[in-house]
């Protein structure tokens, strides 16, 4: 049986599986007022008067707000309205190209979300806003009143950024894999059966776009999947901008392991002002072109698409021009009241796009709303995000970034240290270590 | 993350009073980098603007578990860790040499030190959780100095 098809049977059962708690918790939810006591995470039924928290999106910025408002609030009503039955967590999912990871093991559910903090999770899509009346209506047809919206749609990808690219390409023959899921299967396929000699292209966006070392950290994988099963393989990154997280860290390694900067390396990485630049891909002649005019021809073309503020933001018009501008001070929308938008769809700089951000949000946006269900002045916010990256099995880095209040309207002041490549092997691997372990960790403060 | 482009990032400098730029090492490609604000700007504005107890202690989570008792192979549980030695644990890592630390050093080094005594507050109030991989240099350094021999 081919990878697909088994992650496709497993993802399938898990889904029924889901289904089927889903429907046990609608007929628990439609069974009355007595039943919905035992949910009472305080032991007794929500007030009718409980503050509805209501959370558009159930990824990692959604899913921690949850959690942990409920850790904060054990009497508030909370709903996430999330169409998916499960997620697919995006940080590891490189690994699963090189085969260190699973798609499975990736993937969690919200049955611990619903049985254990007493939310309510609708598997339905969120589609209008209704902010007059301060509700929200669902593909289905539900209506669902809130008195404080979270919003976590995460990014829209903008495949059609790129001329004669499209979603349904990406879906076929040249996989994004930039959501976790069938298309990382794909690409990794797609790498593991290339030609002898054959050439892998990786298109990197332009700033800002979601975890930004990933396009770095796939290529280094993908060149250990090359070095094993094809040597005479090569890796070639176009860059749409000229520099990158971490290019204090990946360049030593592709120095070290595949001969980077040497004739015969194995890797090129073209920035944007030297024409590394993609504008359009040629599916016929499985080829991109750069901005510069330069044709590329490639055996895998891996294009990372553009991306802006997700459908759901746009569409309700939270948006000035790709992003949603929020007040820092608790990620309040600057358009509409009652409303924090949070994750990857904001207007956050100097903060990355990441999930570790996008949960560090979340936190400080259900503690302003608990502050102000207490009557409490909304306390300042303070976010770290560290962030963790491997190079291979045997190698890894991490940097800090904290970012502090700096007054109201204006934006978070970050202070940052991003470690340079250690000579050291002992000091390698336990960086290595250190993101492997993040990721299982971060799943559980995440999902558990 | 436009302010990891060099260029952009002293473009950045020099637009914010507030930001004091870049500090490199040495000329090394793969020295280590630090900037934004200083760090004696991040602790004024923890004065000035004080986080809570709460968003202070739970920013550890993610990588230490939820009320930090959540733990794996080598990142130690916090949950009930005595105040004196996670203050004396996180003082010395914000002393720790900038090319040297692995990774508490750089997260330590921007928090006050009130801010410390808060977060120990918080996990010593915690239901302590045991780290059963006390011996993770075992586990973990020693096969690769063993390697290093071969």
């Amino acid at each position: 049986m081919s990878n697909t098809k088994k992650t496709q049977q497993t993802l399938n059962a898990s889904q029924e599986k889901s289904e089927l708690s889903r429907r046990r918790f609608l007929k628990e939810a439609t069974a009355g007022f007595a039943t919905l006591g035992l949910w009472g995470a305080s032991g007794r039924a929500f007030s009718k008067n409980a503050a509805r928290v209501v959370i558009i999106g159930g990824g990692i910025g959604g899913a921690t707000a949850a959690k942990y408002m409920r850790l904060l609030n054990a009497d508030v009503n909370i709903t996430v309205i999330e169409p998916n039955t499960q997620y697919i967590f995006c940080p590891g999912s490189n690994e699963v190209l090189p085969g260190w990871e699973t798609l499975e093991g990736l993937t969690v559910t919200y049955n611990t979300l619903k049985t254990r903090y007493h939310v309510n999770v609708i598997q339905d899509k969120a589609t209008d806003i209704d902010y007059t009346n301060k509700r929200v209506k669902t593909a289905r047809g539900e209506v669902i009143s809130y008195d404080k919206l979270i919003v976590s749609p995460g990014p829209t990808l903008e495949y059609e950024a790129i001329e004669g690219f499209n979603e349904t390409l990406a879906e076929g023959n040249f996989p994004a894999a930039w959501h976790a899921g069938l298309q990382t299967l794909n690409l990794r396929n797609q790498i593991l059966s290339m030609r002898q000699g054959g050439t892998v292209i990786i298109s990197a966006p332009k700033n800002p776009y979601r975890c930004p070392p990933a396009p770095y950290e796939r290529a280094s994988f993908i060149l250990t999947m090359l070095k094993e099963h094809n040597p005479t393989g090569k890796m070639l990154i176009l860059d749409s901008k000229d520099s990158f997280i971490f290019q204090n860290v990946y360049p030593y390694y592709w120095t070290k392991n595949f001969g980077y900067g040497t004739d015969n390396s194995m890797i090129e990485w073209v920035p944007k002002s030297k024409g590394g630049e993609v504008v359009k891909l040629d599916a016929t002649n499985h080829s991109v072109i750069t901005a510069n005019g330069t044709v590329h021809k490639g055996d895998v073309i891996n294009i990372i698409p553009p991306e802006k503020a997700g459908q759901f933001a746009l569409q309700n018009n939270l948006t000035e021009g790709d992003w949603c501008p929020v007040n820092f001070r608790d990620f309040t929308s600057t358009k509409y009241k009652d409303v924090h938008v949070i994750g990857d769809s904001i207007d956050g700089e100097p903060m990355p796009k990441t999930g570790y951000i996008a949960s560090n949000q979340a936190k400080v946006v259900v503690q302003a709303i608990n502050d102000e269900l207490h009557g409490r002045e909304i306390a300042y916010p303070f976010i770290i995000n560290d962030c963790v990256a491997m190079a291979g099995k045997d190698f890894g880095m991490v940097l800090t970034e904290t970012f502090r209040f700096a007054g109201e309207g204006k934006r978070l002041e970050e202070h940052y240290n991003i470690p340079g490549a250690t000579d050291d092997p002992t000091r390698q691997l336990i960086l290595q270590k250190v993101a492997e372990n993040w990721q299982r960790t971060f799943r559980k403060d995440v999902f558990s | 993350m436009k302010k990891y482009i060099v260029p952009l990032a002293l473009a950045v400098c020099s637009l914010s009073g507030l930001h004091s730029g870049l500090v490199f090492a040495d000329q090394n490609p793969y020295a280590s980098m630090s900037g934004g604000i200083s760090l004696d700007e991040t602790h004024a504005l923890a004065k000035k603007f004080p986080a809570t107890q709460w968003n202070l202690a739970n920013t550890c989570s993610g990588c230490h578990g939820t009320n930090g008792a959540q733990f794996n192979d080598i990142i130690p549980p916090l949950a009930g860790m005595n105040r004196k030695d996670f203050i004396f644990e996180m003082q010395q890592f914000k002393k720790e040499n900038s090319d040297k630390f692995l990774v508490m050093g750089i997260v330590a080094k921007p928090l006050t030190d009130k801010e410390i005594e808060l977060m120990a507050d918080y996990f010593a109030a915690q239901k302590p959780v045991e780290w059963t991989k006390k011996d993770w240099r075992q586990d973990v350094v020693n096969p690769v100095t063993e390697l290093e021999k071969e």
